[in-house]
């Protein structure tokens, strides 16, 4: 639903970084994003389009690798995944009450530059 | 055959608004002005829960509520009347407030003339609870009709909040929604956070989330 907001600030920030570096033309971007963000690959790539027209990253794609969400379970240490399936408790202590360890990253990554 | 050349960056997208947002919770700080993030979805009761709290607390603070709509004013009549001061903050369709917009609602009141600023955030619990506004402290509303669930469906919203208020317990008998099992799903998702069960139109309970908003404000 926020995937605009979240194009507009990867735009922003691989434009600066192009005048920085001097890059002329980008072949690709990378971001990976937590699972908990809820943003949709899909819809990034649809907006992505729309938001580099008229910049130096008209032609670049945009690769979206997502971040499972990983916690460690307060009552015993346990590092899980949570999900539907465990109905988001430890499966070794079934305890809810745990510390995130990834999942709620939004990273670009890397720009791939044509040179 | 053009050569590849990668730039590494691991750069974190939100960064520019999480320096802001704690640049705005100093600056709070230091205006002594408490900012309380109101999050819901749409027809929860967030602004007559506000109502409510001003009439509770308007002798004791100066309060203001920054009321993020998409393109109305129906709300900012009835926190008014109600005897706070009142700024719209028209977010043009986006879907959440970030601590840019936040402060520019904070430069026109000005803060600095009040106790306590309520961010009346866009009625939506997936968005706003993804962008730090700079607030002093979360409340989100769960309404009895949108089920004991959704802390289930919306995590991230329960994590951020500092607080729930469970409005509309008048109409739980018609509903069904079970307040113990909401409340176990609650500190399943955020341990030992307070929970506030009110009726916003009748006034039940209003007068322990005032007690708790006090304390916060004076611990702030």
């Amino acid at each position: 639903m926020h995937e605009m907001s979240y194009v507009v600030r990867v735009v922003n920030l691989a434009l600066k970084k192009c005048e920085e570096e001097d890059i002329k033309k980008v072949e690709s971007l990378t971001v990976r994003i937590g699972q908990m963000v809820g943003v949709e690959p899909f819809y990034m790539e649809k907006y992505y389009k729309q938001a580099i027209a008229g910049t130096l990253l008209e032609g670049s794609s945009i690769r979206c690798e997502l971040i499972p969400v990983k916690v460690r379970c307060d009552g015993c240490g346990n590092e899980y995944h949570p999900d539907a399936g465990n109905d988001y408790l430890c499966p070794q202590c079934g305890s809810g009450a745990a510390k995130l360890l990834q999942g709620r990253e939004f990273v670009l990554e890397e720009i791939r530059a044509s040179v | 055959m053009s050569e590849v050349r990668i730039i590494d960056l691991k750069a974190n997208v939100l960064e520019d608004n999480e320096v802001l947002a704690a640049k705005t919770r100093e600056r709070l700080k230091n205006e002594n002005t408490f900012l309380l993030n109101l999050m819901s979805a749409p027809g929860s009761g967030k602004t007559t829960t506000l109502t409510r709290l001003i009439e509770t607390l308007k002798d004791e603070m100066k309060i203001a509520v920054m009321e993020a709509d998409i393109d109305s004013d129906v709300d900012t009549k009835r926190i008014l009347e109600a005897g706070a001061a009142s700024v719209q903050l028209h977010t043009g369709g986006m879907c959440h407030l970030d601590a840019d917009m936040t402060c520019q609602g904070l430069d026109s009141l000005p803060s600095k003339d009040y106790d306590l600023v309520v961010l009346e955030n866009v009625g939506n619990l997936v968005c706003p609870a993804e962008f730090d506004t700079g607030s002093s402290k979360n409340a989100m509303i769960l309404s009895v009709p949108e089920g004991d669930d959704k802390p289930l469906k919306y995590p991230l919203m329960f994590q951020v909040a500092d607080a729930v208020i469970i409005n509309k317990i008048d109409v739980m008998p018609y509903f069904d929604f079970d307040l113990e099992k909401a409340k176990k799903n609650i500190e399943m998702r955020h341990p030992g956070i307070p929970v506030f069960p009110i009726c916003a139109k009748t006034g039940e309970g209003v007068k322990e989330l005032a007690d708790w908003l006090r304390s916060e404000i004076k611990n702030a």
